[in-house]
């Protein structure tokens, strides 16, 4: 019976690993932190607890200490935008102009396998998607110039080992098969010589594979219990450069001009080509100190840095020549963010969680831009778990405003590409998991 | 007590009598009547000619809108225009073929305003023109503009206006670059010249107390009408030179034999291209050299260059010397033949011929798009100069239309890559309205100083004045 449902789980295990995807960017840049719904409803300070399957990616540290039974963790969380607009500035796209991306609605999974070897070695499996974005405006959209989508997904395949060191002392380490997708789209204008204006001539694809495009890192944590009413954990997860090949096709936007013809043959259209780009993701640290405030109630505040100045730059090659290479400078900047989680019981085996969070955004004003705007954000989350006799459930929401963004100034080095103006975002994340 | 408490009322007295005078001092710029004298570029001048849609976007009418003024007036031509715009208006062998669009001029719309206009440009009148000419019977276009009612400077000062934009001296070297004939004195003002009329006109402005915006010269010899051709043998269906036996590209003939890598081939070269003439026979042409006026050589080049240089350092001390706003629009045309102009969001105007966008049909003067950008530079320098936020130009109507259109009738035949041929009757439009005298008098003057070398610069004047007009002496009347 328990055999026959594990099977279940490594099918489902499986099924996951071909189709998960991470969509959407809910920690500032375009990190997702939310890979556990108990860790999510104390905003992810989570590091000095990490006392559930989730500690694979939250603190390998806390799998050390889970050598009771094997447990199997999978869940979702359902990111919805409330908002996504963007007020234009002059000179362009104008005062008074407006856009809107198109709603985003997504369900990055997270699932975890955890085994115990001895009493004091756990094995740890997990799949989740760390990174993610997408950006899709209008297809009139006037920044469609620089972006009209812009999506990434990313699964990271995370085998861990857990061991207690001390009874009190936990380290982890794993490895870290990351798979990631790519996909952008712009069009691009020339000027139409028969009408001297601007004409939207053509539609640029990018597509990568998701299994052809693989970098490898690793995850290391510790977690000291220090006594019953204090712990501390430091996780680590490693940067990882992908390496992205991919497809590349342009398809002609008509004019009804005799310019569509000068196009027709000056474009490579209705071939694919082979295009490259690469991605160096960050590293990301936490420190995490919990405190019981009582012998039903804990708070955790922890400190977590992310090394985003290793996305300094897109560059998009295309080895055939058969267009001009990009390089899309982003500059990002190394940023902290700090999280606050409390938890309180309200009787045995059912426990309310809440939590702040603030995010600092690690892009600078100069990388703005409808491909991916980002923002500082508060997120404020409330949790609610419930452990049965066989079934764990753990329900977590969030509430994320991001602060409004301007960009109104040109940078050496951003391409000039002009588009002023205000982006305003907002969204609701719901997570669920479920374990047993 | 009584002595500190004078002091104390007398400091505050002081204090607001010098806020007073900073505050004077410091004015927004007054377009209660806004005046625009200059020439083609003033005009609104595009394709070949004056027509009323694109001289409503005229830099001077668009200046007006965005400073709120309500009544601003100029001769304003009806379709196709005068002359006829020009337009692509076919194919041949893959090239597109710029025309006129019709033969006829259209009709001049506001002939009969009971007042000067506002703007006042008339195409083709270099400086000392703006200062003297009337009506000059070689260029059809002073009489559209001046209707016999007094030079362009008299009628801009005897409506007494608040705000006097000048940009000229364009057609003090213009001419020289697009007839390929450098001849001082003729083609190329003088800079002695150049700075008498020049600061006789702002001085008139100034001491009628208008506030004023002057622009400088940009380079004309980067002017798609000259820096389009290259000077050697390209193949139309490829766009790329020919290379001869040695991998090296073959030079075009021009009057002096093989042309050189700095030397230019004027737009107006195209139609004898197509003939063959200026090609070697080695690569199918009729061995032909390029006539001298479809020529401009490196060092004729040179010369228009240095010439504009002198001019615009006129300008710019002129511009000091009266008070007025600068409007470096060499600077600007420097920075967008290097970079393109980027319009936003990877939108890039360039200076290229028919694909730039920034230019229109006749090679020499902007399309729409450009006008409005020669405006916001305006604004820019008034703005600064006078401490006022005037509003920029919203681009945004120019870039998608359709203020940027450029009206082409547009012919369903097909094409291929090419250069663009210029037909000889778009070239003898554009010639007139750049006021110079016909092809044959200026070669005719060109042979004459030949006989007799000129050293070039200021001196030696050989007494050969231009055959436009006769100069009347200078008078100005301002009207009460």
């Amino acid at each position: 019976m328990r055999r026959s449902s594990i099977n279940r789980w490594a099918l489902a295990f499986a099924i996951v690993g071909l189709i998960v995807i991470s969509p959407a960017a809910h920690a500032a840049g375009f990190g997702i932190f939310e890979q556990g719904s108990k860790a999510m409803g104390m905003a992810g300070a989570f590091t000095a607890q990490a006392d559930d399957p989730s500690a694979i990616f939250h603190n390998a540290g806390g799998l050390a200490f889970q050598t009771e039974e094997t447990k199997i963790s999978a869940g979702f969380t359902y990111i919805r935008g409330l908002t996504a607009e963007f007020e234009g500035a002059d000179p362009f796209p104008g005062e008074g102009y407006s856009g809107e991306q198109e709603t985003l609605s997504e369900f990055p999974p997270h699932i975890y396998y955890v085994r115990p070897i001895s009493d004091r070695l756990v094995f740890g499996l997990g799949a989740f998607a760390p990174f993610g974005l997408t950006t899709e405006w209008d297809e009139d959209f006037r920044g469609r110039f620089i972006s009209r989508l812009a999506s990434l997904q990313t699964l990271d395949i995370n085998p861990t080992l857990g061991y207690q060191v001390t009874e009190n002392f936990g380290i982890g380490f794993g490895a870290v098969a990351r798979l990631s997708t790519v996909e952008l789209e712009r069009h691009v204008a020339l000027v139409n010589p028969f009408t001297l204006t601007a004409a939207d001539v053509a539609t640029l694809r990018l597509e990568g594979e998701l299994t052809d495009n693989v970098g490898y890192g690793y995850n290391l944590g510790m977690l000291h219990k220090v006594n019953n009413s204090f712990s501390w954990g430091l996780s680590y997860r490693s940067k990882i450069e992908i390496d992205y090949e991919g497809d590349a096709s342009v398809s002609q936007n008509l004019t009804g001009t005799p310019f569509d013809a000068l196009v027709g043959g000056a474009l490579p259209f209705g071939t694919t080509f082979p295009v490259e780009t690469a991605i160096e993701f960050p590293d990301m640290a936490s420190f995490g100190m919990a405190f019981a405030l009582g012998p039903n109630s804990l708070l955790e505040t922890d400190v977590n840095w992310t090394g985003w100045s290793t996305f300094d730059a897109l560059p998009v090659i295309f080895p055939g020549e058969e267009l001009p290479n990009l390089n899309l400078p982003e500059e990002y900047d190394d940023v902290y963010n700090y999280r606050l989680g409390l938890s309180y019981n309200s009787s045995p085996g059912r426990q309310w969680r809440f939590g702040v969070v603030y995010d600092e955004t690690p892009q600078p004003e100069g990388s703005v831009s409808p491909l991916l705007p980002d923002s500082d954000r508060i997120g404020v989350t409330v949790g609610y778990g419930y452990e049965g006799n066989k079934w764990d459930v753990d329900f977590a929401a969030m509430y994320l405003d991001f602060d409004e963004r301007t960009r109104d100034e040109n940078f050496p080095g951003d391409n000039d590409s002009t588009f002023f103006g205000t982006y305003n975002q907002e969204a609701l994340l719901v997570g669920l998991t479920v374990s047993r | 007590m009584n002595v500190k408490r004078n002091t104390i009322v007398r400091t505050l007295a002081l204090c607001a009598v010098l806020l007073l005078v900073a505050g004077t001092a410091s004015a927004q710029a007054n377009f209660g009547k806004y005046v625009a004298i200059g020439d083609s570029l003033t005009a609104g001048f595009a394709s070949g000619g004056l027509l009323a849609e694109v001289q409503e976007r005229s830099y001077p009418a668009l200046i007006a809108d965005q400073a709120g003024v309500a009544d601003f007036q100029q001769p304003l031509a009806g379709a196709p225009g005068i002359p006829p715009l020009l337009a692509i208006q076919g194919f041949a062998n893959g090239s597109p073929i710029i025309t006129p669009r019709a033969a006829q001029p259209g009709p001049p719309l506001n002939l009969t305003l009971q007042r000067p206009y506002d703007n006042l440009a008339v195409p083709g009148y270099d400086t000392a023109e703006a200062l003297t000419v009337v009506s000059d019977p070689n260029n059809p276009l002073s009489d559209l503009v001046l209707r016999g009612l007094g030079t362009m400077v008299q009628q801009a000062l005897v409506q007494q206006p608040t705000f006097v934009t000048v940009w000229l001296g364009n057609n003090d070297v213009l001419g020289a670059a697009t007839s390929g004939i450098v001849i001082d004195g003729v083609t190329l003002t003088r800079r002695g010249d150049f700075r008498n009329a020049y600061r006789t006109i702002l001085g008139a402005v100034a001491q009628s107390g208008a506030q004023m915006a002057v622009a400088n010269i940009p380079d004309v010899t980067a002017l798609p009408f000259v820096a389009t051709i290259p000077p050697v043998v390209v193949n139309p269906a490829t766009s790329q030179p020919v290379l001869g036996p040695n991998g090296q590209p073959i030079p075009l003939i021009g009057p002096q034999g093989p042309l050189g890598p700095g030397d230019f081939v004027l737009l107006s070269a195209s139609g004898l291209l197509a003939q063959g003439i200026g090609i070697p026979a080695a690569v199918g042409g009729t061995n032909q050299p390029l006539p001298d006026q479809v020529v401009l050589s490196a060092s004729e080049a040179n010369r228009v260059r240095q010439r504009t240089n002198e001019l615009n350092a006129e300008i710019g001390a002129a511009a000091g010397d009266f008070g007025a706003a600068l409007v470096d629009v060499h600077g600007f045309f420097e920075e967008v033949k290097r970079d393109g102009f980027p319009a936003g969001a990877n939108i890039i105007y360039t200076t290229d011929f028919l694909t730039g966008g920034i230019f229109s049909y006749d090679g020499v003067h902007p399309s729409p798009m450009g006008y409005a950008v020669s405006a916001n530079l305006f604004i820019d320098a008034i703005n600064a100069r006078f401490g006022d936020s005037i509003p920029a130009v919203n681009l945004i109507p120019f870039i998608f239309g359709p203020d940027g259109s450029a009206g082409s009738t547009i012919p369903a035949a097909g094409l291929g890559n090419g250069n663009a041929v210029f037909s000889n009757a778009a070239y003898d439009g554009l010639h007139a309205s750049l006021g110079l005298p016909p092809m044959s008098e200026l070669l005719r003057i060109r042979d004459n100083r030949e006989k007799r070398p000129d050293k070039g610069g200021d001196a030696p004047r050989l007494g050969i004045d231009r055959p436009k007009s006769s100069r009347p002496t200078l008078s100005l009347s301002i009207g009460q």
